[in-house]
């Protein structure tokens, strides 16, 4: 998974691309899961995807934001799910489908992904 | 005629809240009380088994030293990839059916408050690894509050559907006097509790206990003709995709295939069912196995339960008849298989279903799940 955090470093959303099936995967697992090839490239995505599901965790305090943690399927290819927080958004709002744009983010604990809506920023 | 594996005894201690013990005591004393109720006796053991989801879970050897067993032709200390507690009681059957062992026992301890397992070794480590950049989320929890929205997207249920399994578990619990949990629960209650991660409620999650449980499986031939239930099937099934948050069946991980290959081996089908204990770690759990079971039409579990009657006392299918792991208490799936037998034999008392004579226990969710198909005989 290191390439996916560098990625993220980077500014970048990545998936590993069989050269054997052209499959794209993630989680990155260093060798296809369709096929059993063993040498998957690192390559780097659009940026886009849409709403698979999402869940809230309530604010903890009074002051405290709730957290909207989403799986966003890349419209690379059917099925390809990354996870991040859903940013700039309301959760009221989030319908399945719904077109979303990536970003890098940052937590206390990790690099994380980011989802805004779609032009809602820049993708570098 | 190759000899068919039975439950010979089972056993449960606690579950309780009150006075936590080792866990070995606990699970010693679960043993001890399953091979009395098979009557059986330790120097008839010749295969542990047991979960090991945490690191402080006794393991199979300790509990041979415990038990003074001087030699073991079977055991393992199946981790925790596998299906909740019957990871241990489908390895204790195989060794059974495969002639390894005589009498096989699987047992696991419960705590409350357990350790956390760790991440598992390998490739699966990364769910752990990118949830843990976004806060205190646990992947089996996260996945099932995701699961309980995408069925809302794909399938139009409402997520309240699982309210009718808290309030079921409730309604048997108040009639089994080992549960842990016995307050009445009311929709009402339900969707008043406390939002834990939305859609997923607080008494969508099972009730941590402390306690233990043991299965006694045995060859045929060896229990004689004490009472016991016949393993009519029994079958795993990983499903595919990486883990939970990213398996290929979002809605039903591997539910459908472990299902499917039950009924494959199985002498009878959904339709014969008496009676359904079925994994409830989250009430999602619960309905997407009765729909993959084929006990209930997918998709169509908040019409079919009729409001909770059709699976509650006197309904046509009664499921979870001890209060299942939400109401009588998490005791990794043993609690289920001791309610499935108890039923079988009759002897449940105010829980007891007329006439019970076929059982389906079903065990985990995502990549890990299990199930088997009972029957008096």
């Amino acid at each position: 998974m290191d390439a996916y955090f560098t990625g993220l470093a980077a500014g970048r959303l990545v998936a590993e691309r069989c050269q054997a099936c052209s499959r794209l995967q993630f989680p990155l697992e260093g060798r296809c899961a369709g096929c059993g090839d063993g040498d998957p490239l690192i390559e780097v995505l659009s940026g886009e995807g849409v709403v698979y599901s999402y869940a809230v965790q309530p604010g903890r305090a009074a002051e405290s934001a709730e957290v909207v943690l989403a799986l966003v399927e890349a419209v690379e290819q059917p099925g390809l799910r990354y996870l991040g927080l859903l940013v700039d958004l309301e959760a009221g709002d989030l319908a399945p489908g719904m077109p979303l744009a990536f970003r890098p983010g940052d937590t206390d604990a990790a690099m994380v992904a980011e989802w805004g809506p779609a032009g809602g920023w820049d993708v570098t | 005629v190759t000899p068919q594996a039975v439950i010979a005894g089972t056993a449960v201690v606690g579950p309780r809240r009150d006075l936590p013990r080792a866990p070995l005591a606990d699970a010693g004393q679960a043993v001890e009380r399953a091979l009395a109720d098979a009557g059986l006796a330790v120097p008839d053991v010749d295969g542990l088994f047991t979960y090991t989801h945490t690191p402080t879970d006794p393991r199979a050897r300790e509990m041979q030293r415990t038990l003074g067993i001087a030699d073991l032709s079977g055991w393992g200390d199946l981790g925790v990839s596998g299906a909740s507690g019957m990871a241990a009681v489908v390895a204790a059957a195989e060794a059974v059916l495969s002639g390894a062992c005589q009498v096989a026992v699987a047992f696991k301890a419960a705590r409350q408050r357990p350790p956390s397992p760790g991440v598992p070794a390998g490739c699966l480590s990364a769910e752990e690894r990118l949830l843990a950049g976004y806060g205190p989320f646990r992947v089996a929890m996260t996945s099932v509050a995701m699961r309980m929205r995408r069925r809302a997207f794909e399938l139009g249920c409402d997520p309240g559907e699982c309210g009718f399994v808290a309030v079921n578990a409730s309604r048997w619990a108040a009639r089994n006097d080992r549960a842990a949990r016995r307050t009445l629960l009311d929709l009402d209650a339900y969707a008043a509790s406390r939002v834990v991660l939305d859609p997923l409620r607080l008494h969508d999650c099972d009730y941590p206990v402390d306690g233990a449980g043991a299965v006694v499986i045995a060859r045929g031939d060896v229990v004689g003709n004490r009472p016991a239930v016949t393993i009519d099937a029994l079958s795993c099934a990983t499903g595919s995709g990486h883990g939970w948050l990213f398996s290929d069946d979002f809605l039903y991980g591997a539910t459908r295939r472990c299902a499917g290959r039950l009924w494959e081996r199985a002498s009878f089908g959904p339709g014969d069912v008496d009676v359904g204990q079925v994994y409830d770690g989250f009430s999602y759990m619960a309905i997407a196995w009765l729909e993959a079971l084929g006990l209930c039409p997918e998709g169509r579990f908040g019409k079919w339960v009729e409001g909770g009657d059709r699976i509650g006392p006197g309904g046509d299918l009664p499921v979870n008849t001890s209060g299942g792991q939400l109401a009588e208490g998490r005791l990794h799936t043993f609690g289920l298989v001791h309610e499935a037998v108890r039923q079988l034999r009759g002897d449940c008392g105010p829980h007891q279903v007329a006439g019970a004579a076929t059982a389906v226990v079903t065990a985990g969710f995502g990549p890990q799940c299990a199930a088997l198909a009972l029957r008096t005989g």
